[in-house]
């Protein structure tokens, strides 16, 4: 499996890695498509079987680590995908995520690589302007199940401790 | 009948031709001059929730807090002490503590012009004072206090000073109280904005007639969500709902299948209703709710989450969810609650972010027309103050005390 190693690293390696950071950073790129494009099935696709998604405030995440949610499993992302797709009733406008890629190292434990990312999300809001939604940042474990890469882990902190009354979108 | 009104009360000459205790003159939604004099009348009279003991163990810590539009610091003195004052200097007024929680190393200095604080809002130095001269009583310079009590580890402050003790106030919602938090501490908060008035909010802690309508992720888990259970005027304004869970079957299977296109296969993640489990959903007047419930005997297996929701407009409130967990409960326990507990709650969770949408087009569509001017809040026939679980007791229980506090402005027509 292509592991993302230390840029010094031999020149083929130094190859497979460039390779590797551009498929990592077209996963997280396509994650933010998906979502504002409500395709969430295809969104829950990008994902592990045993994946782990969990949204967190900073305030949170720099105390005890109280999150808003934590879910395990495709089931749970199955469970989530339902909700958006059927039964939340707040009427929304479409997002827009700008995800800026800001590192990519090898996993500290296991396969693969942890990727931080940046993200502001905007929403158009049905009979109003665009609000700025959410803005943070993501932690990803990443994978490479030898042709693709998939998310293993991804853990969004949202930089303000006061979430907007429509948040449940995939943020 | 309880919230029975007086003869002539313009809530019983309303248009649904009900016992005025038996509606809701809309209007206490959408004015803004009751929405002043419940600033005024209900958020300064009566006790509030502001924060539990375990987030201020140490000397120097503190919590802040707006109430009513007043700024308040709660901290903890050297002797242990928890005291609250006002959060502004009495100098030129500036807050002296901005962040949600801190320690203040024993004393608030005003960024200012740097005059200092102690624990109590007492003033402890003024920087080149001698320009006073010896005009400057210092003791005239103190920060306010704010009357606190606490109960159960709940810290509690009443603006006016004048309300009842708070043993006295909570009634009978104090065994609740003390069964949702004895012996618990609080792990975190979130915040999230709502866009209705803040009654809605708490009605909703009340009314249990609209989860299987609402909720339609507990309706497909729970069967259809009908759900035998209890519901009680505890009397004070607060109130008190009791139910099992139900069984699940394979309707949430099918729900999921049926909106993903993909097979859905094995429990629930939401989880497996436990048969043992109750829950807990009580509101304690005017503006705090708490859920609670066991479930499989073990010592860890009950949660606790405190919900309390402030206004900042006639139209826009904040909610503010605080998490609880067992002291000393082992760390895998804790580990999973810290991941699970707001699993369903904020406007992040698939049940809490239903109720805040439907707290919004309840605001809006309250202000339809004059000619609907009262909601119905009749279910539940049977004399006295405790009914089945989709009764509304609880709620007539609320509005009863409410119309105590806020007095004549509720019996002008022209609000």
């Amino acid at each position: 499996m292509i592991e993302v190693t230390d840029r010094s690293a031999i020149e083929p390696q130094a190859r497979a890695d460039a390779a590797s950071e551009a498929a990592i950073t077209r996963l997280i790129q396509r994650a933010a498509r998906f979502s504002d494009e409500q395709r969430y099935v295809e969104w829950m696709d990008l994902f592990t079987d045993d994946c782990r998604h969990a949204l967190i405030t900073r305030e949170n995440h720099r105390e005890q680590g109280l999150y808003n949610y934590v879910d395990k499993g495709r089931l749970a992302l199955q469970e989530r995908v339902a909700y958006l797709l059927g039964v939340w009733h707040t009427p929304r406008g479409k997002t827009t995520h700008v995800v800026s890629v800001l590192d990519i190292e090898p996993a500290v434990e296991g396969a693969g690589a942890r990727v931080v990312s940046n993200f502001i999300i905007a929403r158009a809001a049905p009979a109003e302007d665009s609000k700025l939604y959410a803005s943070g940042q993501y932690i990803d474990h990443v994978v490479c199940d030898g042709e693709r890469w998939l998310i293993k882990e991804r853990t969004a902190i949202i930089d303000s401790s006061f979430l907007p009354a429509d948040f449940a979108d995939l943020v | 009948m309880n919230g029975a009104q007086a003869a002539g009360d313009v809530w019983d000459r309303n248009d649904l031709k009900l016992d005025g205790g038996r509606v809701i003159d809309r209007r206490v939604y959408r004015s803004k001059d009751i929405y002043q004099a419940e600033l005024a009348q209900l958020f300064t009279k009566t006790w509030q929730w502001v924060g539990h003991e375990s987030e201020v163990p140490a000397f120097g810590d503190y919590l802040t807090v707006q109430l009513a539009g007043r700024p308040i610091i709660v901290a903890r003195g050297e002797e242990g002490r928890l005291r609250a004052f006002y959060n502004s200097c009495t100098h030129r007024g500036a807050m002296l503590a901005t962040a949600a929680k801190g320690n203040c190393g024993g004393s608030f200095t005003c960024m200012y012009h740097a005059w200092s604080f102690d624990t109590a809002g007492k003033l402890e130095s003024v920087p080149k004072a001698e320009a006073y001269g010896a005009e400057l009583k210092k003791a005239c310079y103190d920060s306010p206090a704010v009357r606190l009590d606490t109960f159960c580890g709940n810290i509690f402050v009443n603006i006016d000073g004048k309300a009842p003790p708070l043993d006295e106030f909570l009634g009978a919602s104090k065994q609740h109280i003390t069964e949702a938090t004895e012996g618990q501490e609080v792990l975190g908060r979130v915040r999230w904005k709502l866009e209705g008035n803040w009654k809605l909010w708490h009605d909703n802690f009340r009314d249990n007639y609209h989860p299987m309508f609402t909720h339609q992720v507990l309706t497909f888990l729970y069967q259809g969500v009908e759900i035998k259970g209890e519901n009680h005027d505890l009397g004070g304004g607060h109130s008190y709902m009791k139910f099992p869970p139900q069984g699940s079957g394979d309707s949430y299977a099918k729900f999921v299948q049926r909106l993903t296109g993909r097979a859905y296969a094995g429990a629930p993640a939401m989880g497996t209703p436990d048969k043992q489990a109750y829950h807990v959903i009580m509101a304690v007047f005017p503006n705090l709710d708490i859920q609670f419930g066991g479930g499989n005997g073990s010592p860890y297996s009950s949660y606790s989450v405190l919900e309390v929701v402030r206004p900042i407009s006639v139209s826009e409130a904040i909610i503010e969810i605080v998490a609880f967990g067992h002291v000393g409960e082992p760390e895998a326990v804790r580990q999973e609650r810290l991941e699970s507990l707001l699993s369903i709650q904020t406007s992040s969770g698939k049940v809490s972010a239903d109720d805040t949408e439907a707290a919004r087009r309840c605001t809006i569509g309250l202000g339809a027309s004059e000619a609907m001017r009262w909601s119905n809040m009749g279910r539940g026939q049977a004399p006295g103050m405790s009914g089945a679980k989709n009764d509304e007791y609880s709620l007539r229980g609320f509005y009863s005390e409410y119309k105590k506090y806020m007095g004549d402005i509720l019996r002008s027509e022209n609000n």
